[in-house]
């Protein structure tokens, strides 16, 4: 190696190592005041990993989870203490690791509130929405799994150099080093829940148009058999599943082709595991519009009401 | 492997560190085996279709060399039809043939010839234009046929221009081939500084854009009048960052292992008239067709005067746009540019009379203005999918307009673009700094200006652009545009 190459490969070292110091500490500074942060989904994860999501009832299931379970509302109808780890836009298999990362952290609830429904429960999908939430915490293993089990895989760069994670993120990092240094971001969540003060939107009427002829819900073996599991895990740890379908407006269930069949896998868990399954698939509620936001996401308004209701019928499930 | 992605960032620094360790006499091979790796990448399959006509290449060129008379051209013609028929089989055959079952169809005929199941290889135009100009300089005694089939098949394969091109000229590579190129600190530097800046365009500006140009352009019919309008200039500046960053890449990776590959890009969005702006496009590929079509179409119809010019510029346009694509909408951006020369031949002294009255300011907006709005048209040509969609974007130009003027009245609300607001911030940002530096660089060289600055600020200067590719780049594994060429 020539004189002029050596210079040069020094010089290009320096140059590559100069900043990382200074990129580890954002890097730092940015996770370490995210994971103080209660913003977004940064609320609840953060809740769970240092132990504060503890509770006697968790509501799980996706958005129809998060959105249509107030724990205020349950807490004072049934004297529980519970928390909502709905997940807006994920699969039933991320919602099962969810819960095992909160079993890790968190004392096992007795009963455990399931959303089902007819758009994700039964099907594999290994989308990962809100990967943002995840980033401070690819140094925990459970965590970390989660994302290289999805399709927001990541590589050693994103895992390894300072800050690429955050690659495009600059309201994250803005939010990380804000909290980071004392500002913390206070959340408009209530132990998970956020009702939705939303009208009615066009979502549906765009939806009827692109589906003239009704539409399917995807369900596969591999999605059943995960289910199974579930139920199968919450049995051997003593955890009461208690399995709801919440309100959906009547007129996109009426375009659902395989209605009846989807609802039978729910009615033969049911009756295999011993678990109670709550159908609003004919409340009251779901004939107006003004509970709704859209077809399948209750309104604030709509979603209390539904709390309610839901308490008072799950009354007899709690000893 | 593409130029913006982790396998590349591996495989340039070993290429290159091993590169200068081995001894002169090994270093063709290096690069071979290192090109062909980098080819194989795409479709390992498809180096055999490049081994065939090096072969046929290496060889006429020594049979064109050693021949006399009319053989010299049996063999010229011999390696033009190997090439040329590679390429019509890959990339026509089913453009062709979907035309004539068309036909067939319009005239009633059940006939229909069958469509072939095949994917181009990669760059194919590129290294058939390039072994294509070697016999042809070799037939017209520029060049010496090469003898060292190691060093022709580096010529057609060297990896920093495989893909996209520059489309070198025998004279200026193959010697270069031969020379033995000591490790220098200033080739290492500037060839680094061309990478970065050609990294910087691919993956913070064209990316980037292209995720506000994609869906407009892909679903034209969901989008206002004004936002389409947007995406086609969003789109100028996306083909511009992505060539140039991928020649930028190309023009830097070779010089840092001393290799002069020729300039591709001189700013086109600055020309004062369409064949100013073909003097600083996609040079390397107007030369090509200026050489070896253009001249030879001019002087062949020069009994028809100055229409031999005109004739030849809209042949070779028709050309180049089916060069780029086989499609109608390659086809018709080609003519576009075509027609514009024939006008800008056609009317040259009445516009130089003209203009003699106007000061300089005047002619040189106006030639600007006129230049970039014809390529901004051609340019819905050259990304729509079809010419329907085509057509459809240019009959919402009006409305697109009217749009604009009443701006004031119905606000920036009016604008649906598929991003958000703080994204599209972003492209207009990357767009202001891209013009910022050609500005910059219109007094001076950027690479002279560097120079000039000491260590802190040139070193600061590189971290701001490396670190806006870190953290602000896209990177979703996104082709080069031209590589589908």
């Amino acid at each position: 190696m020539g004189t002029g190459m050596k210079k040069f490969i020094i010089r290009l070292l320096i140059f590559c190592c100069l900043p990382l110091p200074v990129l580890y500490l954002i890097n730092y500074m940015v996770d370490a005041g995210l994971k103080k942060s209660h913003y977004g989904a940064y609320a609840e994860w953060n809740d769970i990993l240092t132990g504060n999501a503890k509770a006697d009832m968790v509501i799980m299931g996706s958005s129809r989870a998060w959105v249509h379970f107030s724990p205020k509302i349950l807490d004072s109808a049934l004297h529980v203490n519970s928390y909502n780890l709905g997940y807006d836009g994920s699969g039933f298999g991320l919602q099962f690791k969810k819960l095992k990362i909160y079993l890790q952290h968190n004392p096992k609830p007795k009963y455990i509130v399931q959303e089902v429904g007819y758009i994700g429960t039964l099907r594999t999908i290994t989308y990962l929405p809100g990967v943002q939430a995840f980033l401070p915490y690819l140094d925990d293993t459970a965590m970390l799994s989660v994302v290289q089990n999805s399709d927001s895989k990541m590589n050693f760069f994103d895992i390894h150099f300072p800050l690429y994670k955050y690659n495009n993120e600059l309201v994250i990092v803005k939010e990380g080093l804000k909290n980071y240094f004392g500002h913390i971001t206070q959340t408009t969540k209530y132990k998970g829940y956020e009702g939705r003060n939303q009208m009615w939107d066009s979502s549906f009427a765009e939806f009827k148009k692109a589906n003239p002829d009704g539409w399917k819900c995807f369900i596969d073996s591999a999605g059943v058999h995960l289910f199974k599991d579930y139920l199968q895990f919450c049995k051997a740890n003593g955890i009461k599943v208690i399995l709801v379908f919440p309100p959906v407006y009547n007129e996109s269930l009426q375009i659902l082709v395989n209605l009846k069949d989807s609802r039978k896998y729910y009615e033969d868990f049911s009756k295999e595991f011993g678990v109670p399954f709550y159908n609003y698939e004919n409340d009251t509620l779901n004939k107006d519009r003004k509970y709704f936001y859209n077809s399948e996401h209750l309104n604030k308004l709509g979603s209390e009401i539904f709390s309610r209701e839901f308490a008072n019928d799950v009354r007899k499930e709690i000893q | 492997m593409l130029f913006n992605s982790y396998q590349f960032l591996l495989f340039f620094p070993v290429v290159t560190v091993l590169y200068f360790l081995l001894p002169h006499k090994f270093r063709w091979a290096l690069l071979l085996g290192a090109s062909c790796y980098f080819y194989m990448v795409f479709k390992p399959i498809y180096i055999l279709i490049l081994a065939l006509t090096i072969v046929v290449d290496y060889y006429a060129g020594i049979w064109i060399e050693n021949a006399e008379g009319s053989r010299r051209k049996l063999f010229l013609s011999l390696s033009i039809i190997a090439n040329v028929g590679v390429l019509v089989f890959f990339k026509y055959y089913n453009f062709f043939v979907g035309n004539i079952n068309e036909v067939f169809k319009l005239a009633n005929s059940t006939t229909s010839i069958p469509l072939l199941d095949i994917i181009l290889p990669i760059g194919l135009s590129f290294h058939t234009f390039q072994a294509m100009s070697y016999t042809i300089e070799v037939y017209r005694g520029n060049q010496k046929a090469e003898k060292h089939f190691g060093i022709y098949s580096l010529y057609v394969m060297f990896y920093p221009q495989l893909v996209a091109g520059p489309i070198e000229r025998p004279q200026n590579m193959l010697h270069q081939f031969h020379e033995k190129h000591e490790f220098n600190y200033d080739d290492v530097v500037v060839g680094l500084r061309m990478a970065l800046w050609g990294l910087f365009k691919k993956a913070v500006i064209a990316d980037r854009l292209a995720v506000v140009t994609d869906p407009i352009f892909n679903h034209p019919n969901q989008y206002p009048a004004i936002s389409i309008l947007i995406g086609v200039t969003f789109f100028m500046f996306q083909i511009f960052c992505d060539f140039s960053g991928y020649s930028n890449i190309a023009l830097g990776t070779a010089r840092v292992m001393g290799y002069h590959l020729m300039v591709n890009f001189n700013w086109p969005y600055s020309a004062k008239s369409v064949s100013e702006f073909w003097r600083r496009w996609h040079i390397s590929l107007s030369t090509w067709f200026n050489d070896y079509l253009f001249t030879p179409m001019s002087i062949a119809y020069r009994n028809i005067g100055i229409y031999a010019v005109v004739v030849a510029s809209i042949l070779t346009f028709l050309t180049s746009g089916l060069w780029h694509g086989a499609a109608w909408t390659y086809i018709v951006w080609g003519g576009l540019h075509g027609l514009a020369l024939a006008y800008e031949v056609l009317t040259k002294k009445w516009r130089k009379k003209m203009y003699k009255k106007m000061p300089d300011w005047l002619v040189s907006t106006i030639g600007i203005s006129f230049t970039c709005s014809w390529v901004w048209l051609s340019y819905i040509f050259f990304r729509a999918n079809t010419l329907k969609d085509a057509f459809y974007i240019v009959s919402r130009i009006p409305e697109g307009i009217k749009e604009i003027f009443m701006l004031p009245k119905t606000g920036l609300s009016a604008i649906q673009l598929p991003s958000s607001p703080s994204k599209i911030g972003l492209c207009v940002l990357s767009v202001v700094i891209l013009q910022s530096v050609y500005l910059i660089q219109k007094k001076q060289s950027l690479s002279t200006l560097l120079d000039k600055q000491s260590r802190p600020v040139r070193w600061g200067i590189y971290y701001a652009f490396a670190l806006l590719i870190i953290y602000m780049g896209v990177f979703q594994n996104r082709q080069f545009i031209y590589f589908q060429f």
